[in-house]
């Protein structure tokens, strides 16, 4: 698990700039990515990612890049209203 | 045995109340921010140890109590005196919006958490467009001089300061240890030891754990309308950060989640520890970055490793002191 963070952090390090804060904002989306997938579940972590990302770059071109994060967190908080233990998470 | 509580807490009060006569401006400012992080962590133990709802996006009550006492102020020359009512009223709405939102669609546990984190930066975000507050370039409010008071305005010497946030302490103090004991008290603890149970013997868990929510909510809102005086500045990124809802849940955990003295035991330890690291490492003259943060680390690290249940807990059970 740990080392596919890793591999992740490698591949995005191409994309955006380093700085040794660039930690907590992507523990965040990660989580926000589980969750909305449904915690436990891997093809609900492979989905939740999609969306998120799709829907960031989405959010970004048509409105603006920096609020791009809002409509994630809206994405979230729409979901787990609607499916309180995320997209595919099994029923408690 | 209660009459020994009573004199060490008044022991404790008198201290407080006499020491801006004999403190210079650095302990005041250390202290101003000890009880404010006593404050905001009791108010977070009334919603996670009393009634086991844990909230990480309490910075969302703060940053929004601060913004709208400092935009009645700012635009509109209202005093925070008039301003910290609409701060409540706001923080209350959107506590009682949030819970009934989570708890009426059946959002429990870690999704609850990360709901109200998602709540708290969507308004980050958000109020970084917002360009009537400020957007992220932050909004400032007219310093006033230092020795001139103002009171009605909030405007006033550091002294000022520190007797409101005293009092908001001490009232806080004095709230959260009559709810304990009353009726919501041993609900809410019912519900925190176990939901269903507490739900099979009656108890209307949605109307309880709702209160809790808008209680704390509200309570976070003078935080927040006292930082922004305080400060005078605010910036989004600040208020509403994710780490700023740590710092206000790291007292109530190293003193001792849902207890009474916990809260403040554990604001006091950070920040004797955080104030005395710097005082260390510039007394021994080391120059290394970062330092402060690493001593600061280990020590949260052993307290946390060594003492789970809190530093206040332990104490008073060796003190056989009843809450």
């Amino acid at each position: 698990m740990i080392s596919c963070g890793g591999i992740a952090g490698c591949m995005m390090i191409m994309l955006v700039d380093l700085t040794p804060g660039l930690g907590p904002a992507y523990t965040l989306l990660a989580f926000v990515i589980v969750i909305v997938g449904g915690l436990g579940s891997m093809t609900g972590a492979l989905v939740g990612g999609v969306l998120i990302g799709v829907s960031e770059a989405l959010a970004g071109f048509y409105v603006t890049p920096s609020a791009k994060g809002m409509f994630s967190f809206a994405l979230l908080i729409l979901i787990l209203l609607f499916r309180p233990r995320g997209l595919l998470g099994s029923k408690l | 045995m209660k009459r020994r509580a009573a004199l060490w807490l008044a022991t404790l009060a008198s201290v407080l109340v006499l020491l801006p006569a004999v403190a210079g401006q650095y302990l005041l400012s250390v202290m101003t921010l000890f009880l404010f992080f006593a404050y905001a962590g009791q108010a977070w133990n009334i919603m996670m140890g009393f009634a086991g709802q844990l909230s990480l996006g309490h910075s969302l009550y703060l940053g929004v109590g601060a913004y709208a006492a400092a935009a009645l102020y700012f635009h509109f020359g209202i005093g925070p005196w008039a301003g910290l009512w609409l701060a409540i009223a706001l923080c209350a709405l959107l506590g009682a919006a949030i819970g009934a939102l989570a708890f009426r669609y059946g959002v429990a546990g870690v999704y609850f958490t990360l709901m109200t984190i998602a709540f708290a930066e969507f308004a980050r975000i958000g109020l970084d467009h917002f360009a009537w507050l400020g957007g992220s370039g932050g909004m400032f409010l007219k310093v006033a001089e230092r020795d001139r008071m103002e009171v009605l305005n909030l405007r006033g010497t550091p002294a000022m300061f520190y007797y409101v946030i005293l009092a908001l302490s001490a009232a806080a103090l004095a709230l959260s240890a009559w709810l304990l004991h009353s009726r919501a008290g041993y609900y809410w603890q019912a519900i925190r030891e176990n939901e269903d149970a507490a739900q099979a013997l009656g108890i209307n868990t949605f109307r309880w754990k709702m209160l809790a929510c808008v209680i704390s909510a509200a309570m976070t809102a003078l935080a927040g309308v006292f930082s922004a005086f305080y400060y005078s500045s605010l910036f989004p990124e600040q208020l509403f950060s994710i780490n700023r809802s740590v710092e206000i849940i790291l007292g109530p955990i190293i003193g001792g989640v849902g207890t009474i003295f916990g809260p403040i035991v554990g604001a006091a330890l950070l920040t004797v520890l955080a104030e005395g690291t710097s005082e260390i490492v510039v007394a021994f003259g080391w120059e290394v970055p970062g330092i402060k943060q690493l001593i600061y680390g280990i020590v949260l690290f052993a307290v946390i490793v060594f003492l789970p249940h809190g530093i206040w807990s332990a104490l008073a059970r060796k003190l056989k002191v009843r809450e």
